[in-house]
Protein backbone atom coordinates (compact mmCIF):
# COMPACT_ATOMS: atom_id res chain seq x y z
CA UNK A 1 0.00 0.00 0.00
CA UNK A 2 2.66 2.43 0.62
CA UNK A 3 3.99 2.05 -2.68
CA UNK A 4 1.11 3.80 -4.04
CA UNK A 5 -0.41 5.88 -1.24
CA UNK A 6 2.30 8.80 0.10
CA UNK A 7 1.05 11.83 2.12
CA UNK A 8 2.13 15.03 1.19
CA UNK A 9 2.62 16.17 5.15
CA UNK A 10 4.16 15.00 8.38
CA UNK A 11 2.06 13.86 10.81
CA UNK A 12 2.83 15.30 14.23
CA UNK A 13 3.11 12.15 16.20
CA UNK A 14 5.32 9.37 14.97
CA UNK A 15 3.23 6.47 13.18
CA UNK A 16 4.03 3.01 13.80
CA UNK A 17 3.62 1.01 11.38
CA UNK A 18 1.54 -2.38 12.62
CA UNK A 19 3.92 -5.92 12.22
CA UNK A 20 2.75 -9.01 10.72
CA UNK A 21 0.27 -10.87 14.28
CA UNK A 22 -0.17 -14.27 13.04
CA UNK A 23 -4.03 -14.36 13.41
CA UNK A 24 -5.98 -17.37 13.72
CA UNK A 25 -7.55 -18.47 9.79
CA UNK A 26 -11.41 -18.55 9.43
CA UNK A 27 -10.37 -22.53 8.93
CA UNK A 28 -8.76 -22.63 12.20
CA UNK A 29 -11.36 -20.74 13.98
CA UNK A 30 -14.30 -22.97 12.58
CA UNK A 31 -12.12 -26.29 13.79
CA UNK A 32 -11.73 -25.12 17.10
CA UNK A 33 -15.06 -24.44 17.29
CA UNK A 34 -15.95 -27.83 16.42
CA UNK A 35 -13.48 -29.24 18.98
CA UNK A 36 -15.82 -27.32 21.55
CA UNK A 37 -18.74 -30.08 20.36
CA UNK A 38 -16.52 -33.02 20.59
CA UNK A 39 -16.34 -35.37 23.88
CA UNK A 40 -15.01 -38.68 24.67
CA UNK A 41 -16.72 -41.68 26.58
CA UNK A 42 -15.99 -40.53 29.87
CA UNK A 43 -14.02 -37.43 31.70
CA UNK A 44 -10.99 -37.62 32.59
CA UNK A 45 -8.47 -35.88 34.36
CA UNK A 46 -4.47 -37.23 36.16
CA UNK A 47 -3.80 -38.09 39.88
CA UNK A 48 -0.63 -36.89 41.10
CA UNK A 49 0.01 -40.40 41.97
CA UNK A 50 -0.83 -42.84 40.59
CA UNK A 51 -4.36 -44.17 39.06
CA UNK A 52 -6.62 -44.98 42.00
CA UNK A 53 -8.16 -42.30 44.28
CA UNK A 54 -9.53 -44.14 47.82
CA UNK A 55 -10.68 -41.00 49.05
CA UNK A 56 -7.41 -40.50 51.14
CA UNK A 57 -6.28 -36.82 51.29
CA UNK A 58 -2.89 -37.07 49.73
CA UNK A 59 -4.14 -39.17 46.38
CA UNK A 60 -6.45 -36.48 45.72
CA UNK A 61 -6.89 -35.75 41.70
CA UNK A 62 -5.22 -32.40 40.74
CA UNK B 1 -6.85 -31.54 10.09
CA UNK B 2 -3.73 -30.93 11.70
CA UNK B 3 -2.67 -33.17 14.69
CA UNK B 4 -4.50 -31.26 17.59
CA UNK B 5 -2.13 -29.46 19.76
CA UNK B 6 -2.73 -28.81 23.62
CA UNK B 7 -4.95 -26.23 23.49
CA UNK B 8 -7.37 -28.23 21.36
CA UNK B 9 -6.63 -31.62 23.63
CA UNK B 10 -7.73 -29.55 26.08
CA UNK B 11 -10.94 -28.01 24.83
CA UNK B 12 -12.18 -31.89 23.86
CA UNK B 13 -10.91 -33.01 27.85
CA UNK B 14 -13.58 -30.00 28.81
CA UNK B 15 -16.03 -30.72 26.69
CA UNK B 16 -15.76 -34.66 27.44
CA UNK B 17 -16.36 -33.42 31.21
CA UNK B 18 -19.38 -31.25 30.30
CA UNK B 19 -21.28 -34.17 28.31
CA UNK B 20 -20.42 -36.96 31.10
CA UNK B 21 -20.35 -35.48 34.39
CA UNK B 22 -23.80 -34.91 35.01
CA UNK B 23 -25.51 -37.76 33.65
CA UNK B 24 -22.05 -39.67 34.65
CA UNK B 25 -22.88 -38.99 38.59
CA UNK B 26 -27.03 -39.22 37.95
CA UNK B 27 -26.65 -42.69 36.81
CA UNK B 28 -24.51 -43.87 39.55
CA UNK B 29 -27.19 -42.40 41.58
CA UNK B 30 -29.62 -45.25 39.83
CA UNK B 31 -27.15 -47.74 40.40
CA UNK B 32 -25.75 -47.74 43.89
CA UNK B 33 -28.70 -51.01 44.61
CA UNK B 34 -26.86 -52.86 42.73
CA UNK B 35 -23.19 -52.09 44.20
CA UNK B 36 -23.09 -54.94 46.38
CA UNK B 37 -18.97 -55.35 45.58
CA UNK B 38 -16.36 -52.97 44.48
CA UNK B 39 -12.77 -53.51 42.68
CA UNK B 40 -11.11 -52.63 46.22
CA UNK B 41 -12.17 -56.58 46.49
CA UNK B 42 -10.80 -57.86 43.49
CA UNK B 43 -7.05 -59.71 44.34
CA UNK B 44 -4.68 -59.90 42.13
CA UNK B 45 -4.46 -62.20 39.29
CA UNK B 46 -1.17 -64.18 39.68
CA UNK B 47 -0.81 -64.78 36.35
CA UNK B 48 2.39 -63.15 34.36
CA UNK B 49 0.50 -60.77 31.72
CA UNK B 50 -2.94 -59.65 30.59
CA UNK B 51 -4.68 -58.92 27.21
CA UNK B 52 -6.75 -55.89 26.72
CA UNK B 53 -9.02 -56.29 23.94
CA UNK B 54 -10.17 -53.40 22.62
CA UNK B 55 -12.82 -52.95 19.47
CA UNK B 56 -10.90 -51.24 17.20
CA UNK B 57 -11.31 -52.01 13.69
CA UNK B 58 -7.80 -54.80 13.89
CA UNK B 59 -9.84 -56.54 16.26
CA UNK B 60 -11.33 -58.10 13.01
CA UNK B 61 -8.37 -57.56 10.43
CA UNK B 62 -6.22 -59.82 12.49
CA UNK B 63 -8.71 -61.39 15.22
CA UNK B 64 -6.33 -61.62 18.12
CA UNK B 65 -8.93 -64.08 20.02
CA UNK B 66 -8.30 -66.80 17.37
CA UNK B 67 -4.51 -66.24 17.92
CA UNK B 68 -5.02 -66.60 21.55
CA UNK B 69 -6.62 -69.44 21.66
CA UNK B 70 -4.63 -70.95 19.12
CA UNK B 71 -1.86 -70.42 21.29
CA UNK B 72 -3.17 -72.17 23.92
CA UNK B 73 -4.68 -69.33 25.92
CA UNK B 74 -1.62 -67.66 27.62
CA UNK B 75 -2.79 -64.53 30.27
CA UNK B 76 -5.38 -63.07 31.34
CA UNK B 77 -8.30 -61.64 28.87
CA UNK B 78 -9.82 -57.89 29.71
CA UNK B 79 -12.21 -57.66 27.12
CA UNK B 80 -13.92 -54.18 26.53
CA UNK B 81 -17.37 -54.26 25.88
CA UNK B 82 -17.33 -53.63 22.45
CA UNK B 83 -14.64 -56.37 22.09
CA UNK B 84 -17.02 -58.92 24.06
CA UNK B 85 -18.84 -60.16 20.94
CA UNK B 86 -15.97 -61.23 18.95
CA UNK B 87 -14.34 -62.50 21.53
CA UNK B 88 -16.74 -65.13 22.67
CA UNK B 89 -17.63 -65.75 19.00
CA UNK B 90 -14.23 -67.27 18.22
CA UNK B 91 -14.19 -68.99 21.76
CA UNK B 92 -12.49 -67.16 23.97
CA UNK B 93 -14.13 -66.46 27.54
CA UNK B 94 -12.45 -62.70 28.81
CA UNK B 95 -11.94 -62.94 32.23
CA UNK B 96 -13.10 -59.45 32.98
CA UNK B 97 -15.45 -57.31 30.62
CA UNK B 98 -15.23 -53.44 31.21
CA UNK B 99 -18.13 -50.76 30.45
CA UNK B 100 -17.74 -47.21 31.15
CA UNK B 101 -19.74 -45.19 28.34
CA UNK B 102 -22.77 -43.32 29.90
CA UNK B 103 -24.68 -43.95 26.92
CA UNK B 104 -28.31 -45.43 27.43
CA UNK B 105 -28.54 -47.07 24.39
CA UNK B 106 -25.55 -47.97 22.17
CA UNK B 107 -23.27 -49.35 25.28
CA UNK B 108 -25.99 -52.36 25.87
CA UNK B 109 -26.22 -53.49 22.59
CA UNK B 110 -22.58 -55.06 23.29
CA UNK B 111 -24.00 -57.19 25.81
CA UNK B 112 -27.31 -57.89 23.46
CA UNK B 113 -29.96 -55.37 24.10
CA UNK B 114 -33.28 -57.35 25.22
CA UNK B 115 -35.14 -54.20 24.53
CA UNK B 116 -33.95 -54.07 20.44
CA UNK B 117 -37.02 -55.11 19.41
CA UNK B 118 -39.42 -53.20 21.19
CA UNK B 119 -37.52 -50.30 21.23
CA UNK B 120 -36.75 -50.13 16.84
CA UNK B 121 -33.72 -48.99 16.17
CA UNK B 122 -33.75 -45.36 14.52
CA UNK B 123 -30.15 -45.20 15.38
CA UNK B 124 -28.02 -46.39 12.18
CA UNK B 125 -24.72 -46.24 14.26
CA UNK B 126 -24.34 -50.03 14.57
CA UNK B 127 -25.04 -50.75 10.84
CA UNK B 128 -22.37 -48.10 10.36
CA UNK B 129 -19.48 -48.82 13.17
CA UNK B 130 -16.33 -50.68 12.15
CA UNK B 131 -16.11 -51.92 15.73
CA UNK B 132 -17.83 -54.62 15.46
CA UNK B 133 -18.69 -56.32 11.43
CA UNK B 134 -20.88 -58.92 12.75
CA UNK B 135 -23.48 -56.38 13.80
CA UNK B 136 -23.81 -54.31 11.22
CA UNK B 137 -26.29 -56.22 9.48
CA UNK B 138 -29.84 -58.31 9.93
CA UNK B 139 -29.42 -56.54 13.07
CA UNK B 140 -32.19 -58.12 15.36
CA UNK B 141 -31.31 -62.08 15.04
CA UNK B 142 -27.61 -60.88 15.88
CA UNK B 143 -29.02 -59.12 18.64
CA UNK B 144 -30.18 -62.19 19.52
CA UNK B 145 -27.69 -64.50 18.75
CA UNK B 146 -25.58 -61.98 20.92
CA UNK B 147 -27.66 -62.19 24.18
CA UNK B 148 -28.07 -66.16 23.77
CA UNK B 149 -23.53 -66.09 23.59
CA UNK B 150 -23.34 -63.74 27.05
CA UNK B 151 -26.31 -65.83 28.93
CA UNK B 152 -24.09 -68.60 28.62
CA UNK B 153 -20.67 -67.03 29.51
CA UNK B 154 -21.28 -63.99 31.71
CA UNK B 155 -21.39 -66.09 35.16
CA UNK B 156 -17.68 -67.04 34.09
CA UNK B 157 -17.08 -63.53 33.80
CA UNK B 158 -16.31 -60.70 36.17
CA UNK B 159 -17.85 -57.10 35.03
CA UNK B 160 -15.88 -54.50 36.52
CA UNK B 161 -18.50 -51.52 35.81
CA UNK B 162 -17.69 -48.32 36.34
CA UNK B 163 -20.58 -46.05 38.18
CA UNK B 164 -21.30 -44.08 35.33
CA UNK B 165 -23.11 -46.64 32.99
CA UNK B 166 -27.02 -46.56 32.05
CA UNK B 167 -29.22 -48.34 34.09
CA UNK B 168 -29.90 -50.36 30.47
CA UNK B 169 -26.71 -51.71 30.82
CA UNK B 170 -26.58 -52.79 35.21
CA UNK B 171 -29.62 -54.44 34.54
CA UNK B 172 -28.28 -56.24 31.12
CA UNK B 173 -25.47 -57.57 33.66
CA UNK B 174 -27.61 -57.93 36.18
CA UNK B 175 -29.67 -60.15 34.04
CA UNK B 176 -26.84 -61.90 32.50
CA UNK B 177 -25.30 -63.59 35.23
CA UNK B 178 -21.73 -61.62 35.65
CA UNK B 179 -19.88 -61.52 38.36
CA UNK B 180 -20.08 -57.38 39.18
CA UNK B 181 -17.41 -54.89 40.83
CA UNK B 182 -17.91 -51.65 40.54
CA UNK B 183 -15.41 -48.51 40.64
CA UNK B 184 -15.97 -44.61 39.84
CA UNK B 185 -14.22 -42.45 37.06
CA UNK B 186 -12.02 -39.83 38.44
CA UNK B 187 -14.43 -36.73 36.78
CA UNK B 188 -12.62 -34.27 38.57
CA UNK B 189 -10.24 -32.58 40.90
CA UNK B 190 -11.01 -34.36 43.95
CA UNK B 191 -9.44 -32.06 46.81
CA UNK B 192 -13.02 -29.83 46.12
CA UNK B 193 -15.38 -31.91 48.40
CA UNK B 194 -17.92 -30.60 46.08
CA UNK B 195 -16.57 -32.61 43.13
CA UNK B 196 -18.41 -35.18 40.65
CA UNK B 197 -15.28 -37.25 42.60
CA UNK B 198 -15.84 -36.61 45.61
CA UNK B 199 -19.15 -36.98 45.35
CA UNK B 200 -19.47 -40.22 43.32
CA UNK B 201 -16.89 -41.85 45.70
CA UNK B 202 -19.25 -40.91 49.03
CA UNK B 203 -21.69 -42.57 46.91
CA UNK B 204 -21.06 -45.22 46.56
CA UNK B 205 -18.05 -46.06 48.41
CA UNK B 206 -16.18 -47.08 45.48
CA UNK B 207 -12.51 -46.14 44.40
CA UNK B 208 -12.58 -43.86 42.08
CA UNK B 209 -10.08 -44.04 38.57
CA UNK B 210 -7.91 -42.56 36.20
CA UNK B 211 -9.87 -43.14 32.67
CA UNK B 212 -7.98 -42.33 29.88
CA UNK B 213 -11.19 -41.24 28.47
CA UNK B 214 -12.64 -44.39 26.73
CA UNK B 215 -13.14 -48.26 27.96
CA UNK B 216 -9.88 -49.58 26.74
CA UNK B 217 -7.85 -47.24 28.34
CA UNK B 218 -9.62 -47.83 31.32
CA UNK B 219 -9.64 -51.94 30.82
CA UNK B 220 -6.02 -50.88 30.97
CA UNK B 221 -6.00 -48.92 34.10
CA UNK B 222 -7.46 -51.81 35.61
CA UNK B 223 -4.91 -54.25 34.36
CA UNK B 224 -2.14 -52.97 35.78
CA UNK B 225 -3.34 -50.07 39.22
CA UNK B 226 -5.92 -52.75 40.34
CA UNK B 227 -4.99 -56.28 38.87
CA UNK B 228 -1.60 -55.52 39.27
CA UNK B 229 -0.47 -56.59 36.15
CA UNK B 230 3.47 -55.81 35.07
CA UNK B 231 2.91 -56.68 31.29
CA UNK B 232 0.00 -55.65 29.40
CA UNK B 233 -0.41 -56.44 25.83
CA UNK B 234 -3.18 -54.42 23.94
CA UNK B 235 -5.42 -55.71 21.10
CA UNK B 236 -7.78 -54.18 18.73
CA UNK B 237 -6.17 -51.04 20.30
CA UNK B 238 -6.30 -48.71 17.07
CA UNK B 239 -8.14 -45.52 18.40
CA UNK B 240 -7.95 -44.67 14.27
CA UNK B 241 -9.03 -46.04 10.95
CA UNK B 242 -7.57 -48.30 8.09
CA UNK B 243 -6.65 -46.58 5.02
CA UNK B 244 -9.44 -46.20 2.64
CA UNK B 245 -12.38 -46.79 5.31
CA UNK B 246 -15.28 -44.97 4.00
CA UNK B 247 -15.88 -41.99 6.26
CA UNK B 248 -19.90 -43.10 7.45
CA UNK B 249 -18.20 -45.90 9.26
CA UNK B 250 -16.10 -43.84 11.67
CA UNK B 251 -17.50 -43.45 14.88
CA UNK B 252 -18.14 -39.41 15.33
CA UNK B 253 -19.48 -39.74 11.99
CA UNK B 254 -22.78 -38.38 12.90
CA UNK B 255 -21.73 -35.38 14.71
CA UNK B 256 -19.02 -34.39 12.82
CA UNK B 257 -21.41 -33.98 9.37
CA UNK B 258 -23.54 -31.44 11.18
CA UNK B 259 -20.34 -29.16 12.29
CA UNK B 260 -18.84 -29.55 9.34
CA UNK B 261 -21.41 -30.51 6.56
CA UNK B 262 -21.22 -33.13 4.25
CA UNK B 263 -18.55 -31.28 1.97
CA UNK B 264 -16.10 -30.25 4.00
CA UNK B 265 -16.08 -33.34 7.18
CA UNK B 266 -13.17 -34.92 5.21
CA UNK B 267 -11.18 -32.01 6.76
CA UNK B 268 -12.35 -32.96 10.55
CA UNK B 269 -10.09 -36.27 10.02
CA UNK B 270 -6.35 -36.00 11.04
CA UNK B 271 -4.01 -38.61 8.89
CA UNK B 272 -0.77 -39.71 11.16
CA UNK B 273 1.70 -42.29 9.88
CA UNK B 274 2.63 -45.52 11.40
CA UNK B 275 6.58 -45.81 11.17
CA UNK B 276 5.74 -49.69 12.37
CA UNK B 277 3.34 -50.51 9.67
CA UNK B 278 4.56 -48.16 6.94
CA UNK B 279 1.19 -47.28 6.81
CA UNK B 280 -1.15 -43.93 7.08
CA UNK B 281 -4.36 -44.14 9.57
CA UNK B 282 -6.38 -41.31 9.94
CA UNK B 283 -8.53 -40.52 12.87
CA UNK B 284 -11.12 -38.04 14.20
CA UNK B 285 -10.49 -35.32 17.19
CA UNK B 286 -11.49 -37.57 20.09
CA UNK B 287 -9.36 -40.43 18.78
CA UNK B 288 -6.68 -38.38 18.24
CA UNK B 289 -6.98 -36.74 22.51
CA UNK B 290 -7.55 -40.92 23.15
CA UNK B 291 -4.34 -41.08 21.78
CA UNK B 292 -2.59 -38.57 23.80
CA UNK B 293 -3.66 -38.86 26.74
CA UNK B 294 -2.55 -42.98 26.62
CA UNK B 295 0.42 -42.23 25.39
CA UNK B 296 0.88 -39.88 28.58
CA UNK B 297 -0.07 -42.40 31.32
CA UNK B 298 1.90 -44.98 29.82
CA UNK B 299 4.86 -42.93 31.05
CA UNK B 300 3.66 -42.77 34.69
CA UNK B 301 2.56 -46.22 34.72
CA UNK B 302 4.37 -48.83 36.73
CA UNK B 303 4.47 -51.56 33.81
CA UNK B 304 5.87 -52.38 30.57
CA UNK B 305 3.08 -52.18 27.84
CA UNK B 306 2.96 -53.36 24.00
CA UNK B 307 0.91 -52.50 21.94
CA UNK B 308 0.15 -55.77 20.02
CA UNK B 309 -2.87 -54.45 17.81
CA UNK B 310 -1.13 -54.48 14.06
CA UNK B 311 -3.39 -51.61 13.32
CA UNK B 312 -3.74 -47.94 14.14
CA UNK B 313 -1.38 -44.84 15.95
CA UNK B 314 -1.00 -45.82 19.29
CA UNK B 315 2.99 -45.74 19.29
CA UNK B 316 5.63 -43.53 21.07
CA UNK B 317 8.29 -44.15 23.90
CA UNK B 318 6.24 -45.28 26.46
CA UNK B 319 5.38 -48.09 24.36
CA UNK B 320 6.61 -51.08 22.56
CA UNK B 321 4.73 -52.27 19.57
CA UNK B 322 5.01 -55.85 18.28
CA UNK B 323 2.84 -58.31 16.82
CA UNK B 324 1.01 -60.53 18.81
CA UNK B 325 2.02 -64.01 17.86
CA UNK B 326 5.42 -62.82 18.42
CA UNK B 327 4.46 -61.53 21.90
CA UNK B 328 2.99 -64.93 22.88
CA UNK B 329 5.87 -66.66 21.76
CA UNK B 330 8.07 -64.42 24.17
CA UNK B 331 5.74 -64.92 27.09
CA UNK B 332 6.82 -68.61 29.18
Amino acid sequence: MTDYLKGNFEPKKKVEVEKDVPTETTQETFERRALEHLGGSIAFVTLKNGFVWNGEPEDKGK
Amino acid sequence: MKPLGPEELRTIAETTFSKTANIGLENACKNVPYIKRTIAELKPAGEDFAVVFSAGPSLHRCNPASVLVKNGRKGTVIATDGALGNCLRNGLVPDYVVSVDPDATRIVRWYGDPDLESRGSEDDYFRRQDLDEELRVDELAKNRALMKLVNEHAPRIKALLSTSISQSVTRRCVDAGFDIYWWNPLYDDARDPNSYSARVRTLTGAPCLVTGGNTGAAAWVLAHAVLGFRKIALVGMDLSYAPGTELQRTQYWDQLVPLFGEERVRHAYIEVHNPHLGQTWFTDPVYYWYREVFLQLARQADCETVNCSEGGILFGDSLQFQPFAEFLRNQT
